[in-house]
């Protein structure tokens, strides 16, 4: 099998000649899925050079729709002929065919659905547009769980809090019928648009979710926690415009606090990863006993794990994210400092999932999470940290492209330490 | 019911290429139970086949079968109790001696050799029906050098030979790893096969993530000389090859959590 | 005639000795070269007994057990202190060649005039053929004692053999031959392979000290030298044995050292005949166990080679 890809604008024509059958499908939609990272959400396929096509091939083709519907792109198949268009047609999919009329259309499409860009600029290759969502936007940030970090957890650190769609955060804490239930499982979570994640304190990588159906709305008993709600004022959107570019999570922070002209913001992002560097708790710090050192090394080890590389490379992560530049409206257990950018301190959790392609323009956060969780499980969750070693350094978590909503911050509780 | 307590050696000692190869093993296999080990290379878990095996004595720690402690038994007198099949298919069975030569010193395991005649026809009969439930036309060559067979014809014959008299405790060293995928596969259902049959206590080392999900009743996962995790009952059940993979992928995130990296942690965590 | 008797005699003692060096050498596969000390101590312990008016039979046997006792010293350094096999073979063969001194006193004991196991046969045969010092046969003069003597040690060569043969396929049998080719096989059937090897050390050593025994019975002296290079003569005579006979039953193994050795004296008889320096034989030996060594693989790269660059024809 052999495929050229033509790029026309935001649409992109794939010649693919030989056979579409269970042996290429995967990397015939692999290839096709690189296409879409790219941005174009306009998919053709030149079907004149393929000779076979197979229910594999079918059902290759019926996924690539799918996805590009979700992001409402487009897709179609042109110049099918024989056998090809024989098989698309009694199977039903003649709406897969297309004309090549249309190709001849001068005009690209999806200009016309797209929201105005209110301010594109490039900075280290990569393009940054930012979005206007509302002015007077701004969250309302929330802490709750007053555990103190790396000590035996008492009953009066716990506090349940729900998480509708309007809310997002991130925390420690675990589902539970009270706080005792959850005590065992308690680990580091991610919420928003109505999705909950959270990793389950057994050891385990893989987190464990909950969503937002119908009247059922996820509740967490949380023993640290920063929650943000109301409206967001800016949607960042970026790209790499130089191949193997990627932006920085510091560097963003800072866009985001410039973009939202404030010196304390929130945000939530979906962005498709370049490395992600962070940590997790490995056991529930509800089994920490007096006697243990949960902050000594080694015993750290069997609290804590590190990523030990930059991990999830290509997944799409769903990170939440607390940030503000010094002096802080918040104590120190909530937000600390960035080894990159000192006078910056932030707090940032990621969830992370296969990589789905986000629509064009101005998506709306809840329906592009929900798609995300769509028939997809999480697969890691991270508390994102900087590591500034000289020479062994992984770094910081870095990401290729995504979408950022953002606003500036407003804190209603002092928590007390 | 095997017991290992509180096993550790270390080779060479005191020296730059000191190996701590075991680190303290507390290990009960109950009786019947087909247990895995598997780990990393170097985790120790051949070290740990051989110290039962009587290969070496450990430094300290026992060994003990059915309750008697066989910690100071040398490796042959072990036979009696034990039966082996080693990774290497050359290791189990002598070369220029026929099949049944082979197999007439493995009915006497662990017993007197006498003056008597090794091979009367009626033990050759013997062997060559139970040859026979093999299914690998070996019962016609029962004259015919080992050396001439498969590698996976001879293990599979080391397999019968271990188990000819039933030891009360059977040990797999990797004994499928040198193998063909096919015979490999035949192997490991002849192996789980007698172990049914015979109801037989069982420990095997692997490198087969996928055996040891598939075969044992019981995995045991070694690290640096020492048992960091079990999977037993439901758990094992419940098991697949990517939990393994996770869970030694932990491991070896374990190791990268050094002092360095807890520093930066303990300024993010306050 | 009489290069072609004492061809066969001597052929049919040193298969003794040729039994001993396959038992180590192939089946042990141990190379132990204990063999020059052992067999001169056999030697000497037998004239020894024989000059003290000691009768045949127990000279013979006390010298196989000494050859054993050689053995299982060489087995114990090993097994037991770790030496390696060619040094523990050493360090017995050096020893025993001051103990060989010891024994005999002197460098040299000749055993004119003392009964030897052959002279019973001899008797009779004597008797049988009325007095008469010679026998004829296909019409050449043979004199009785060597005759005799020819007689005594095919029998008990012959005897031996069937011994060894049958030993071989019995469990211990089955167990020692198994022992030098896989000893963590037979570790893991529950054989002690450190004391089946020195069990077939001695069984080794005690053939090579009856032979010993028998050699110097028949040459009528026991010389504290007799014993330099055996150990080379016997693997040469296996070798030729292994041409022989396809090797492999412990029967057919056995009967081709035996066929071996004694070809390999017929041809040191006709190479002296022919006026091969006796000083030159060890050498001449040496060269051909060399020889034997190395051409079987030498030929088959060859038969390769060829065969590639046929191939590329």
């Amino acid at each position: 099998m052999q495929i050229e890809t033509k790029i026309a604008g935001e649409r992109a024509i794939l010649s693919v000649s030989g056979r579409l059958d269970a042996s290429w499908a995967e990397h015939f939609h692999g290839t096709v899925q690189e296409t879409i990272r790219d941005g174009h959400h306009h998919v053709r396929i030149d079907a004149s050079g393929l000779d076979y096509l197979s229910s594999a091939g079918i059902r290759s083709l019926l996924r690539i729709q799918r996805e590009l519907t979700a992001v409402k792109g487009s897709f179609g198949i042109i110049r099918a002929a024989g056998f090809v268009a024989d098989t698309l047609r009694l199977s039903g999919l003649e709406q897969l065919m297309v004309d090549t009329a249309e190709l001849s259309d001068a005009e690209t499409p999806g200009h016309a659905d797209r929201a105005p860009v209110d301010a594109v600029q490039s900075v280290g290759g990569i393009r940054f547009e930012t979005h206007l969502l509302a002015a007077q936007g701004k969250i309302t940030a929330r802490s709750a769980g007053r555990w103190n970090t790396w000590s035996p957890v008492l009953k009066v650190d716990a506090e349940e809090i729900s998480f509708p769609k309007t809310v997002f955060g991130l925390g420690i804490g675990a589902p539970g019928n009270d706080a005792d239930a959850a005590r065992t499982r308690f680990g580091e979570f991610v919420a928003a648009a109505g999705h909950v994640a959270w990793l389950p304190g057994d050891g385990s990588d893989t987190p464990d979710y909950l969503e937002q159906a119908e009247r059922f709305v996820p509740r967490l008993h949380v023993i640290q926690s920063l929650t943000g709600e109301g409206d967001f004022s800016h949607l960042i959107r970026f790209s790499p415009e130089e191949k193997g570019a990627c932006l920085n999570l510091s560097d963003l922070f800072l866009r985001i606090l410039q973009t939202t002209r404030s010196n304390a913001a929130a945000m939530v992002g979906l962005a498709e990863v370049e490395g992600l560097v962070g940590t997790a708790l490995s056991r529930s710090p509800g089994l920490i006993q007096p006697s243990d050192r949960p902050s000594d090394f080694p015993e750290m080890r069997n609290w804590l794990s590190f990523s030990g590389e930059r991990i999830h490379r290509q997944a799409q992560a769903l990170v939440v994210a607390f940030l503000s530049r010094d002096p802080s409206p918040f104590p120190a257990s909530q937000l600390s400092p960035l080894a990159s950018q000192p006078e910056l301190r932030a707090h940032a959790h990621a969830v992370i999932l296969p990589y789905r392609p986000l629509q064009q323009g101005v998506p709306a956060l809840e329906p592009a999470v929900r798609s995300l969780f769509e028939d997809n499980e999480p697969a890691g969750l991270l508390h994102l940290i900087e590591d500034g070693r000289p020479a062994v350094g992984l770094g910081q978590s870095a990401f290729i492209r995504g979408a950022c909503w953002c606003a500036p911050l407003h804190v209603e509780k002092e928590p007390t330490v | 019911m095997i017991s290992i307590r509180n096993l550790k050696k270390t080779f060479f000692p005191d020296t730059p290429n000191e190996v701590r190869a075991l680190r303290g093993i507390d290990l009960d296999i109950p009786d019947g139970c087909f247990t895995a080990v598997i780990g990393s290379n170097g985790s120790g878990k051949s070290t740990l086949l051989n110290a039962v095996a009587g290969t070496f004595f450990p430094d300290q720690g026992k060994v003990l079968i059915d309750g008697q402690d066989i910690t100071g038994w040398p490796e042959h007198r072990r036979a009696r109790l034990i039966g082996r099949v080693f990774q290497n298919p050359f290791a189990g069975t002598a070369a220029d001696m026929t099949i049944a030569e082979n197999i007439v010193m493995a009915m006497r395991r662990g017993c007197r050799r006498g003056l008597g005649l090794a091979l009367r026809p009626s033990v050759r009969d013997a062997i060559a029906d139970r040859i026979r439930s093999l299914n690998m036309g070996l019962e016609d060559r029962l004259g015919n050098p080992i050396g001439t067979l498969s590698g996976g014809q001879r293990q599979a014959l080391t397999l019968l030979m271990a188990t000819w008299l039933r030891p009360r405790l059977l040990l797999l060293d990797e004994h499928t790893a040198a193998l063909d995928p096919k015979s490999a596969a035949q192997v490991a259902e002849l192996t789980l096969d007698i172990i049914r049959r015979e109801k037989l206590t069982a420990l095997m080392v692997t490198h087969s993530m996928q055996q040891a999900v598939q075969l044992p009743d019981h995995i045991i996962m070694m690290h640096k000389g020492q048992i960091v995790r079990q999977f037993g009952g439901q758990e094992k059940a419940r098991v697949r090859v990517p939990d393994l993979l996770s869970a030694f992928d932990q491991l070896r995130r374990r190791e990268q959590l050094d002092e360095t990296v807890a520093d930066i942690i303990r300024s993010q965590y306050r | 005639m009489t290069l072609v008797i004492g061809a066969f005699t001597i052929g049919f003692i040193l298969s003794l000795l040729s039994m001993g060096v396959w038992i180590s050498f192939r089946i042990m596969r141990f190379c132990d070269i204990t063999v020059d000390g052992s067999i001169t101590l056999g030697a000497s312990v037998a004239a020894v007994m024989l000059i003290h008016g000691g009768s045949p039979w127990p000279a013979t046997l006390a010298a196989t057990l000494a050859g054993g006792a050689a053995g299982f010293a060489t087995g114990v350094l090993h097994t037991r202190f770790k030496i390696q096999q060619l040094l523990a073979g050493i360090l017995v063969m050096t020893a025993l060649y001051s103990v060989n001194l010891r024994v005999m006193g002197r460098s040299n004991v000749p055993l004119s005039d003392v009964e030897n196991i052959a002279t019973p046969v001899a008797k009779l045969l004597a008797r049988g053929s009325g007095g008469a010092d010679s026998l004829s046969l296909l019409g050449w003069p043979v004199p009785v004692q060597d005759a005799a003597m020819l007689i005594t040690v095919l029998v008990l060569t012959a005897l031996v053999a069937l011994l060894i043969r049958f030993f071989l396929v019995t469990h211990l049998g089955t167990a020692l031959r198994a022992t030098g080719e896989n000893p963590q096989m037979v570790r893991a059937q529950g054989v002690n392979n450190q004391s089946m090897l020195v069990f077939g050390l001695v069984c080794s050593n005690a053939l090579i000290g009856m032979a010993g025994a028998l050699l110097a019975q028949y040459q009528g002296f026991a010389d504290v030298q007799m014993g330099i290079g055996m150990m080379v003569w016997g693997l040469a005579s296996i070798i030729i044995g292994e041409a022989l006979v396809a090797r492999c039953t412990p029967g057919f193994a056995l009967c081709g050292a035996i066929m071996g050795t004694i070809l390999f004296r017929l041809l040191v008889a006709i190479a002296l005949r022919w006026g091969l320096n006796p000083n030159d034989l060890k050498l001449v030996t040496a060269a051909f166990v060399f020889a034997a060594l190395v051409l079987p693989d030498g030929l088959k790269y060859f038969a390769r080679k060829r065969f590639k660059e046929g191939s590329h024809d």
